[in-house]
């Protein structure tokens, strides 16, 4: 039996950064992981090569549109996903090289394989010849991450109907597609498949996708979507979906009515991938939502036995799962993690590009009594003419007391801009510090001083009562 | 070519099989090779009144299970006359983009106007390696299914993995007057069949999945580029093989080089071979 300090299980975000910080502090780490390639999920199928690829429809997007605006049209916007994947694959590659050499540098030992508890102090890993070795730690780590949620009557082939994990195996780009879900996955392909010319109609229960966001963001990404020929069809509940024989998808909603399309993506969500981990042995066991609860060091009931990451439940973000497992690997090493951060931002890389960080226009109002708002279009700066991205918007929360609770972004580098709103949230910054503040011009963080003076004018008019101002009610000093 | 520099050579003895070989690789190099059609195949497309749904189902699958007719509607499709802006790189998409009409047309003048795929002479080898073909397409797919990889992209790599065989044996039976010897026709498999499958699937403008792994289906770690299409290809005529061979054990199956880097475990190996009841159901249909 191998002997290690700590056997991370799973090379994600979050086990991958447990594994550096466990080795930084002088431990002896091994890292379980069951795919060919270190970096989990996040790296070969999901954060990094849907993003990869969206930055690549975006371009050509955006060439397409130039050669346009220039008198040459141009079969826009363009598409051979081979070279599209192909670029992407190149990503990840490089991805996967960088987090390799970091693993090594570490002097973290890479174990191929499958991992199942034997008891709480040691692991089984199965390897792909069929043989097996045992692994014997102080600590471990559990990261495996997630994999894709699917429901009974979508019957996920991956040649018709793909799951999230499945859907960049395309070999070329069908001429239409039905995707199921309405969240941060469904959002993101939709709009990336729309923007690359493929006819795209999202089904969701819920009558809105993405319900979680400011009603202002939630248009913003309708209005993209549309504007690239993509539906959205709300409130509506998937019966059956079946391929005809031929060329075409059917799916059926209850109600009867039918949509064909070429493929179905079902990206209804992910959870958490514990299969054949035999936590119970451990002496784990799983919530009702199949999570693995953890206190606020991350750790299990088996107080040496810690979880990070998409096992333990949202955020599920790879930011988030990052910070997880470096602070689960210093409350291992008896390190001080530090305070953890209150405000977590979250970005959407759908197209339009949509974040927002802190609270929500009702979350202020339950909260603080009232909600000032103001809002910048990406239209009133000049930095959203020049870079011919006029359809953004910038929605800010502030309380009574003119401290700002929350930013909302939707447009070119949202995912960017709101990293301003995160510091002045840390910072407990009030609407007059981004109208004191000069920003770079042109520049989309503009937006800040643009809506901060919106909501400043309704704070010195009303003291009392949030007030709803309308876009663009408002002059830049 | 004619029979030439082989002709009145005796049909044994190194002499003469140099003779051919040299043959071959002229014929090779020239790129003068021809692919026939599979005749029964054709007839039941041309047998078949294809106005209504179900009968365009079946055309659709007879296209599937056509090795000849796969690559013929493939270079049709992707031909000046018919192509977008995109590759059409898969038997599914050319339908979807050109419509079951268009393929019916394309399918039908490529098996009017191609030659029979027949060989007296070898015939023994033809259907041994067509049944391997269609056996590996079929299992490329499952492979490609369990393994996250294109699933349409994987058939046609299974499918036309060895096209260079019955091209080779076409040959052979042009330039020699008496059929060789099997042994010495599979050594001359072994040595052109790649090679000129991987001419015609140029000729042909394949996709270059398909090329790569005519090229590389012995070596798939030495391909370039598409290994991992490649690898499923491999592990699906692996698979084949055993198949076909007899009892298919899935400690065989996990013991394939291809399988192992695809990264599939035991247990995803017995999920895999699950599917060897369809599989056998699909041969037996397409070979019916």
């Amino acid at each position: 039996m191998n002997r290690f300090d700590v056997v991370v299980i799973g090379s994600g975000p979050a086990g991958q950064k447990a594994a550096v910080g466990a080795a930084k502090s002088g431990r002896r780490v091994a890292v379980i992981e069951q795919s060919r390639n270190i970096g989990g999920a996040c790296v070969h199928f999901g954060t990094i090569p849907s993003k990869a690829l969206r930055e690549r429809a975006v371009e050509r997007r955006k060439f397409a549109e130039r050669l346009a605006a220039l008198g040459m049209p141009s079969e826009a916007p363009v598409a051979d996903v081979a070279g599209l994947i192909g670029e992407m694959s190149d990503v990840v590659a490089a991805h996967d090289v960088y987090m390799s050499q970091q693993l090594t540098r570490n002097g973290i030992t890479v174990i191929r394989g499958r991992a199942s508890f034997l008891d709480a102090y040691r692991v089984r890993v199965l390897h792909t010849d069929g043989s097996a070795e045992i692994l014997g730690a102080k600590n471990f780590v559990i990261a495996t991450g997630s994999k894709p949620r699917t429901p009974d009557n979508v019957p996920i082939d991956h040649e018709v109907i793909f799951d999230s994990d499945s859907i960049l195996s395309l070999a070329y780009l069908p001429e239409s597609m039905v995707v199921f879900g309405g969240g941060v996955i469904a959002s993101e392909y939709a709009s990336i498949f729309a923007v690359l010319g493929v006819r795209v109609t999202m089904i969701d229960r819920f009558p809105m996708p993405l319900g979680f966001l400011e009603p202002e963001l939630v248009r913003g990404f309708l209005e993209g979507f549309g504007g690239y020929g993509g539906t959205f069809i709300g409130e509506a509940d998937v019966e059956s979906v079946r391929f005809d024989g031929v060329s075409q998808v059917v799916t059926r909603l209850v109600g009867g009515r039918e949509i064909r399309s070429e493929k179905v993506l079902c990206a209804l969500g992910r959870r958490s991938l514990l299969d054949g981990l035999d936590v119970h042995k451990a002496g784990i066991s799983v919530d009702g939502k199949e999570l693995i609860p953890v206190n606020e060091n991350l750790q299990t009931v088996m107080r040496h036995i810690y979880a990070a990451g998409d096992v333990i439940g949202p955020p599920s973000l790879a930011s988030a799962s990052m910070e997880q497992g470096r602070r689960a690997a210093c409350h291992l090493a008896g390190l001080d993690p530090g305070t953890q951060g209150e405000w977590l931002p979250s970005g959407i890389y759908s197209i339009p590009e949509l974040s927002c960080v802190g609270l929500t226009e009702r979350q202020t109002q339950e909260r603080y009594g009232a909600a000032s708002v103001g809002f910048a279009r990406f239209d009133e700066v000049a930095r959203g003419h020049i870079s011919a991205a006029s359809r953004g918007l910038l929605k800010m929360v502030a309380s009574p007391d003119r401290v700002v609770r929350g930013v909302h972004v939707v447009g070119d580098n949202a995912t960017e801009m709101i990293h301003i709103a995160q510091m002045g949230l840390i910072q407990g910054a009030t609407v007059d510090t981004y109208v004191e503040t000069v920003f770079n011009f042109p520049t989309f963080a503009e937006s800040y001083r643009v809506a901060a003076l919106a909501v400043a004018a309704q704070l010195d008019a009303s003291k009392s009562t949030a007030s709803r101002p309308v876009a663009g009610d408002r002059d830049v000093a | 070519m004619s029979k030439g520099a082989a002709k009145g050579a005796p049909p044994e003895g190194s002499a003469y099989l140099s003779g051919v070989r040299r043959h071959l690789a002229a014929l090779i190099d020239q790129g003068a090779l021809e692919l026939p059609m599979l005749p029964g195949v054709a007839a039941e497309v041309l047998s078949r009144s294809l106005e209504d749904h179900s009968d365009a189902a079946r055309l659709a699958q007879l296209i599937q299970q056509d090795q000849s007719l796969a690559g013929h509607v493939l270079r049709i499709v992707n031909s000046p006359l018919f192509r977008g802006a995109t590759e059409i790189v898969a038997l599914r998409q050319a339908i979807a983009r050109l419509g079951m009409e268009r393929i019916r047309e394309i399918a039908l003048s490529a098996s009017l106007g191609g030659a029979v795929f027949k060989q007296p002479d070898y015939q023994p080898i033809v259907d041994k390696a067509w049944q391997l073909a269609l056996c590996s397409g079929l299992w490329s797919k499952e492979v490609a299914r369990a393994g996250r990889r294109n699933v349409e992209v994987a058939y046609l790599c299974g499918l036309l993995h060895n096209l260079g065989v019955p091209l080779v044996l076409a040959a052979l039976a042009r330039v020699t007057e008496q059929p060789l010897a099997r042994s010495d026709a599979q050594v001359l498999l072994q040595e052109f069949g790649a090679k000129a499958g991987a001419l015609l699937g140029r000729n042909w403008k394949l996709p270059e999945a398909v090329i790569v792994t005519i090229e590389h289906i012995e070596s798939f770690a030495e391909a370039e580029q598409h290994v991992d299409a490649v690898a499923v290809a491999n592990a699906g005529r692996g698979i084949a093989a055993l198949m076909l061979s007899g009892p298919l054990l899935s400690t065989e199956v996990s013991n394939l080089e291809s399988i192992q880097h695809l990264n599939l475990y035991p247990d995803d190996v017995t999920q895999l071979l699950a599917a060897r009841d369809t599989v056998r159901q699909s041969m037996e249909s397409m070979s019916a």
